[in-house]
């Protein structure tokens, strides 16, 4: 279907035409959010195919960034309650200063289902709510106070952070909560996501290489995946390269250094867009890959 | 009716219309100006039709988000409004019509050079409409008239059997064009060298080249279209290896001359009617003559400004843009030389009178919000906007429509020999001159602030132009509502029409109203199509006859 991409404020318009690359720029000059319209007539759906623009003051993309990044390493997802019901239950039964304070931060709502909730098997609905709400609070200001761990046995790793100078921050800081709350529930949350299954993710929704790269040896506009650790290619230029972890890095984070014969520069850099740990994630999923074949 | 009536000596001659009844001797007729009149009932309808779909496009539109129907219904309404308006009203409307009927008449001739040819093309006509018929029953299109790949290649809806109407219907158009091109070759008559012919054959014979030119084109991508859709040969949509670019390339080679098809009659409607109604020679016949030919080979070399936002070359769309500046000069030509004819003349503001100005007026919003079009730096904000929906309204219907109005009510009293009721014919011209600003206007300033076109729902900030565009749709309606009555009327009431009711230096108002069926008893005289002088108002008949044969009778 061609699309046309639109957005008013900018005063520029350009067919999104399949098969084919358009060029298009504009220089944004005022802060704000601005709506981006399709204009090229694409079937039933057309007139719903708006959202807006976000121009970043400096700095504030990059921040905005790093959050949208941070989704996903640091923060816990439905497959990290290990324990669900016993995370409810130990909330609702409260006593330890930890599990009050922490059933206080949930939303309302959430604290509505937990109270309704009648023990049992923990609803898909319900556990989502709940990881979003824990994330919330990953997210949030630095939650350590001495009152509220007390009892809790802190790990190592969460004291080292504690008492590093100057205090962490980012993507860090997150982390140091995450390591306190599965500190305080050790049994329900898990401590580190499955590497794998994080490297499905970015595969699949967060970097997207999936419209590019097949995981079942089919053709696109990259090479498949499919049995691709370890494997030797054949480069435009240069000797041959056998896929390990080094190249792997080089290939997401700087697409062009060697390109694989037969294929189109065409891969963009993800550098920025993913860190050092979602790297190591891809990686391991790819391992898997291998292991299949 | 008596029929003593003819056989008195010196009474009118028998009408083509007394000459064989039943409906047989109407749909296998040769006499072009039965034919003109089977054009004209079949037009209308579709005009009826297209104008429906509007309506209901227009009342969908009175609220952000759903009002009567759904986006599937609502995308198949404006596509079946666009597709039947040009393809079965505005294209076939002058040249078929109005056309068929004068031209032969113009050159003093007893037909066109080839009336079994001008059947076939009303034949086609018929069968190219049923379908278009037939596809709104099977499963309506949603494409956009403009048919564009991939969507047309991949939507559920019946694109075969519209493409294959619109197919047919081109045959039936290239059929009137060639026609229409030896007619005036061969069939003028002598003492009528080029530059005596009326400015309406100038006009219809630059209409035929592009119609014989241009068609074709058409033809062949939509037939190239539906190989793909029925056997999966990849030529535009890119899954099959194809370009859908390459389609829209070949849809406005024809598309953009087409504007022009529908355009040039109207402008040579213009200049007949406005020189009668000035009661003046019409001023720099030959430039208005000549532009019309100019507008015709501009026409096939502007289409890639469609495809400013297509990802086209900047150094394409420059030279699109500058050729697209170039069809304003000629055009311009013609306005000039109006405004110049009416200069110093004594307007008579009758109904056909009215209508044409109302071309001029519109027409001339039409053509200059097309500079903006035309123009790169502002037609990549408004292009595919309401603002382009608003332009191509201004001049298509604000000219060809507006002429074609004009001319059946300039040429009614030759068609069936009778006059409407004045008073209706200025209201109704007055009525759709208002509302049709009314509905339009406002879309110029929806577009400029951001409302794409074919859009069901949208962003509830536009919604009061919206519904005044709409309440304006429907005061429009009324005013053709009314034509309708007034033009009807005069068949069955009117009072009876003189040879020459408004004057005219023509040569079809020499012969009687409506005209025999070899259209001339006397071979007629042939002169400056614009010398006006030598007519004069003959209270008796309330018509103009020649001043000469005062003394010489
Ligand atoms: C726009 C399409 C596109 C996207 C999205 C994309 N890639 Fe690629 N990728 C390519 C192309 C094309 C090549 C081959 C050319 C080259 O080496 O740069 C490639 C090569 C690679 C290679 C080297 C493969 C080999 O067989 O030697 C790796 C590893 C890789 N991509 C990883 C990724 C990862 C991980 C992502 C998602 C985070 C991703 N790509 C997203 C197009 C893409």
């Amino acid at each position: 279907m061609i699309h046309s991409l639109w957005i008013p404020a900018f005063r520029m318009k350009m067919d999104v035409v399949p098969g084919r690359y358009n060029k298009a720029w504009f220089k944004a000059t005022k802060i704000g959010e601005f709506p981006l319209l399709c204009t090229e007539y694409c079937g039933t759906g057309h007139s719903d195919m708006l959202t807006t623009v976000v121009v970043h003051p400096p700095g504030g993309y990059e921040d905005w960034l790093k959050k949208a990044s941070n989704m996903l390493s640091p923060v816990f997802r439905p497959a990290d309650l290990t324990d669900a019901a016993g995370l409810l239950r130990a909330l609702k039964t409260g006593g330890a200063p930890v599990r009050v304070w922490l059933l206080e931060r949930l939303a309302p709502e959430t604290r509505e289902k937990i109270s309704a909730w009648p023990g049992g098997a923990v609803s898909e609905e319900l556990r989502k709510v709940v990881v979003d709400d824990l994330n919330a609070v990953l997210t949030g200001d630095p939650i350590y106070d001495e009152a509220r761990f007390a009892g809790v046995a802190v790990s190592e790793e969460a004291r080292q952070l504690l008492a590093a100078d100057p205090p962490p921050a980012g993507d860090d800081r997150i982390g140091l909560n995450r390591f306190l709350l599965v500190d305080a529930f050790p049994d329900a949350l898990s401590r580190a996501p499955d590497l794998t299954e994080a490297g499905r993710y970015i595969y699949e929704r967060k970097g997207g290489c999936r419209s590019c790269h097949s995981v079942d040896g089919g053709a696109n506009v990259g090479p498949t995946f499919k049995g691709i650790w370890g494997k030797t290619h054949a480069m435009r230029q240069g000797p041959p390269v056998t896929v390990e972890e080094n190249y792997i890095r080089e290939s997401i984070l700087d697409p062009n250094a060697k390109i694989v014969s037969g294929f189109d520069p065409v891969m963009p850099t993800y550098r920025g867009r993913l860190t050092d740990r979602e790297i190591d994630a891809v990686i391991a999923f790819l391992k898997t890959l291998a292991e299949e074949k | 009716m008596s029929t003593v009536e003819a056989a008195v000596p010196g009474a009118e001659p028998r009408s083509y219309l007394q000459e064989g009844r039943g409906i047989r001797s109407w749909i296998f007729t040769l006499d072009h100006k039965r034919i003109g009149v089977l054009y004209l009932v079949s037009v209308m309808a579709s005009f009826l039709l297209g104008g429906l779909f509007a309506l209901l496009v227009r009342t969908e539109l009175l609220t952000p988000q759903r009002t009567i129907m759904d986006a599937q219904t609502y995308n198949q309404m404006f596509t079946l409004h666009g597709a039947v308006m040009i393809f079965l009203f505005i294209i076939p409307g002058i040249p078929a019509v109005i056309g068929n009927f004068v031209l032969p008449l113009m050159l003093g001739a007893k037909d066109v050079a080839f009336p079994r040819l001008n059947l076939a093309s009303w034949w086609l006509y018929v069968v190219g409409s049923l379908f278009a018929l037939a596809s709104i029953l099977i499963g309506a299109v949603d494409t956009g008239w403009t048919f564009y790949t991939p969507y047309s290649t991949e939507t559920s809806t019946a694109v075969v059997p519209m493409t294959m109407g619109a197919f047919i219907l081109g045959f039936s158009s290239v059929f009137t064009g060639l026609n229409f091109i030896v007619t005036i070759h061969k069939l003028r008559p002598a003492g009528m060298g080029w530059f005596r012919m009326p400015l309406l054959l100038w006009a219809l014979y630059a209409t035929a080249i592009i119609q014989v030119l241009a068609t074709p084109v058409l033809g062949i991508t939509l037939i190239l279209l539906i190989v793909e859709r029925v056997v999966g040969v990849g030529i535009f949509d890119p899954a099959l290896g194809g370009d859908p670019v390459l389609y829209q390339h070949f849809f406005w080679f024809y598309s953009h001359p087409a504007v022009y098809i529908m355009i040039l009659p109207a402008m040579g409607v213009v200049s007949e009617v406005i020189s009668v109604f000035s009661r003046k020679h019409i001023f720099g016949y030959s430039f208005i003559a000549g532009s019309s030919i100019a507008i015709a080979f501009l026409s096939f070399l502007v289409w890639g400004h469609h495809m400013f936002t297509s990802g086209q070359s900047p150094l394409a769309n420059t030279i699109f843009s500058a050729l697209t500046f170039s069809v304003a000069i000629p055009s311009a030509v013609k306005v000039f030389n109006w405004l110049a004819t009416m200069f110093r003349g004594n307007i008579v503001l009758k109904t056909p009178m009215l209508w044409i100005l109302g071309f001029i007026f519109l027409f001339g919003i039409g053509g200059l919000t097309g500079l903006f079009l035309g123009a790169l730096a502002t037609v990549i904000h408004v292009h595919d906007t309401y603002f382009v929906v608003s332009h191509f309204h201004y001049t298509m219907f604000g000219g060809p429509v507006m002429a074609l109005m004009g001319a059946l009510f300039f040429w009614w009293p030759k068609f069936f020999g009778r006059m409407y009721v004045e008073f209706w014919g200025k209201v109704s011209a007055v009525v759709v001159f208002i509302g049709f600003n009314v509905t339009f206007f406002p879309q110029f300033i929806l577009g400029l602030r951001g409302m794409p076109r074919r859009y069901y729902n949208y962003p509830p900030e536009f919604e009061s132009l919206h519904v005044l565009s709409t309440l304006g749709g429907y005061f429009l309606s009324i005013g053709f509502l009314i034509a309708f009555f007034t033009l009807v009327h005069a068949i069955f009431r009117g009072k009876k029409a003189a040879a020459n009711p408004f004057g005219a230096a023509t040569m079809e108002w020499q012969t009687s109203s409506p005209p025999p069926l070899h259209n001339f008893v006397e071979a007629p005289h042939v002169g400056d199509p614009y010398d006006l002088a030598g007519l004069v108002y003959d209270e008796a008949s309330d018509g103009f006859r020649p001043a000469a044969k005062e003394g010489s009778s």
